[in-house]
């Protein structure tokens, strides 16, 4: 296929109308690694336009019910699946949804009732681990009510296939900490009743990226929210990928060298 | 309770942009997703609407399309489209694909027997920004010759290939694909290139 015979078919290829092996030429025409007399663009100006027909039509209104359906089928499944996993992070995850379905009144006061059960009976199964667990829901709660970073990591936490991982004390630090982690590792975020900052000392975040002696990589400032203290890890350190995070203890505004000055608590995250 | 709870998530993505909304679906928050369906889901519906035929299916897509958002909300690119046009063409997607599990005979027919659906009133909410989205792309269409329009009309809304137009309407497949070129042509000098 030539590039003259590819800007024929754009229009029809951005309407999705071409028939099968047409499509299949005119995507491996798009493909090849050739200089294009233009062919991308003719692409793009067609999808823009085939973007606006839909602008044509007047929006209709929904029942309540098709957003309630849509809650149901993210919300509802991803609690279930996470109450199937055991251990302390379940119970920290029960401890969570309680907090939002404590909200909903009634209507889904047996469900939080079942949670509740069902994070019960996973810290009991947790055995050691029970105190971690009711560590980290204490910690949720108290921060629940006064910050926006404790309810965007009660929403991650409610990600399906997010994780809670444990820090490990480093050097005889007596304190622990938490982190909520997104599927794709993209987001952490610190909890601990132990890293609250003071006038001469911060405590700063730190990315462990993949690959042998790789240097950690500053991640920002642990922050405090009534006793609670909270850590967003930066986007751009998280890009390249997390072996592992940690916590470091700084003389106020961060690390002078670059470099973690004390390494308090580490959280390897595997593979 | 419930209200105090939906106002702290609003108050979370209040004088957020729309693009942002997205943003913040894809780190996982929950109202930013009702935002985006408070925002879009009438558009969805119309969509699935007009390509389906029926409410009970359509409504069925809506509920795909978002939770499609939900799950792949990471993906989406400013620079390829807004947030309304990402939706809108998830939505249709949808549509289509459930267009096209039926059968190809009923497809075709149900496509040509469709008159197109009257239009439901507007609802008085809509932003002043989208009705005159909707005066300039319909104008847009109004203009192109009938056969031109009714050819577009039937790929984008039908789902139908431009074989299946050219067996369904007995013009030649030539005939088809042309229409579709100078319709989509004749759109985007008045979509793109003129004046709002």
């Amino acid at each position: 296929m030539t590039c003259s015979e590819f800007k024929e078919l754009t229009s029809a290829l951005a309407l999705d109308a071409l028939d099968p092996d047409d499509r299949t030429m005119a995507r491996a025409h798009l493909a090849e690694s050739i200089t294009h007399e233009g062919c991308p663009e003719a692409l793009a100006r067609a999808e823009a336009v085939a973007r606006l027909l839909s602008g044509a039509l007047i929006d209709t209104h929904l029942p309540e019910r098709v957003w309630r359906r849509i809650e149901t089928r993210l919300f509802d499944r991803a609690s279930r699946r996470r109450w199937a996993t055991a251990g302390w992070a379940v119970a920290a995850a029960a401890c969570v949804t309680a907090v939002i379905l404590a909200g909903r009144g009634t209507r889904l006061r047996s469900e939080r009732d079942a949670a509740r059960a069902q994070a019960s009976a996973a810290q009991v199964r947790a055995g050691s681990s029970d105190d971690l667990a009711r560590q980290c829901a204490a910690q949720l709660e108290s921060a629940r009510k006064t910050s926006g970073l404790a309810r965007e990591a009660i929403a991650l936490l409610q990600q399906p296939g997010s994780r809670v991982v444990p820090f490990a004390p480093q050097g005889g630090f007596g304190g622990a900490a938490l982190a909520v982690v997104s599927p794709d590792r993209r987001r952490a975020i610190l909890l601990s009743a132990a890293l609250s900052p003071a006038p001469a000392r911060d405590y700063q975040l730190w990315v462990i990226p993949p690959g042998r002696g790789a240097a950690p990589v500053p991640a920002g400032l642990v922050e405090a929210a009534e006793g609670v203290a909270l850590g967003d890890f930066q986007a751009g350190a998280l890009a390249r990928g997390a072996l592992a995070l940690a916590v470091s203890a700084e003389p106020k505004g961060g690390s002078p060298t670059g470099s973690p000055t004390q390494v308090v608590l580490v959280a390897a995250l595997g593979g | 309770m419930v209200v105090q709870l939906l106002w702290i998530l609003l108050a979370a993505v209040a004088g957020a942009g729309v693009e942002e909304v997205i943003a913040r679906i894809a780190r996982g928050e929950r109202g930013a997703l009702r935002s985006a369906y408070n925002s879009f889901a009438g558009r969805a519906m119309a969509i699935a609407l007009r390509i389906l035929g029926s409410t009970e299916e359509a409504e069925e897509v809506v509920q795909d399309t978002f939770v499609e958002i939900w799950r792949r909300a990471a993906e989406y690119r400013p620079e390829r489209g807004t947030p309304g046009a990402w939706i809108a063409a998830m939505a249709r997607s949808r549509a289509i694909d459930r267009l096209r599990e039926r059968t190809r005979a009923e497809n075709t027919l149900r496509t040509l027997a469709a008159e197109p659906p009257r239009d439901p009133e507007p609802p008085p909410s809509e932003a002043a920004a989208r009705r005159q989205e909707r005066t300039r792309v319909r104008t847009a269409l109004a203009v192109l010759p009938d056969e031109q329009r009714r050819t577009v009309e039937l790929a984008y809304f039908g789902g139908l290939t431009q074989s299946e137009i050219a067996r369904a309407t007995g013009q030649a497949l030539g005939t088809v694909k042309t229409r579709i070129r100078l319709g989509m042509e004749k759109l985007a000098e008045a979509l793109l290139e003129a004046p709002p």
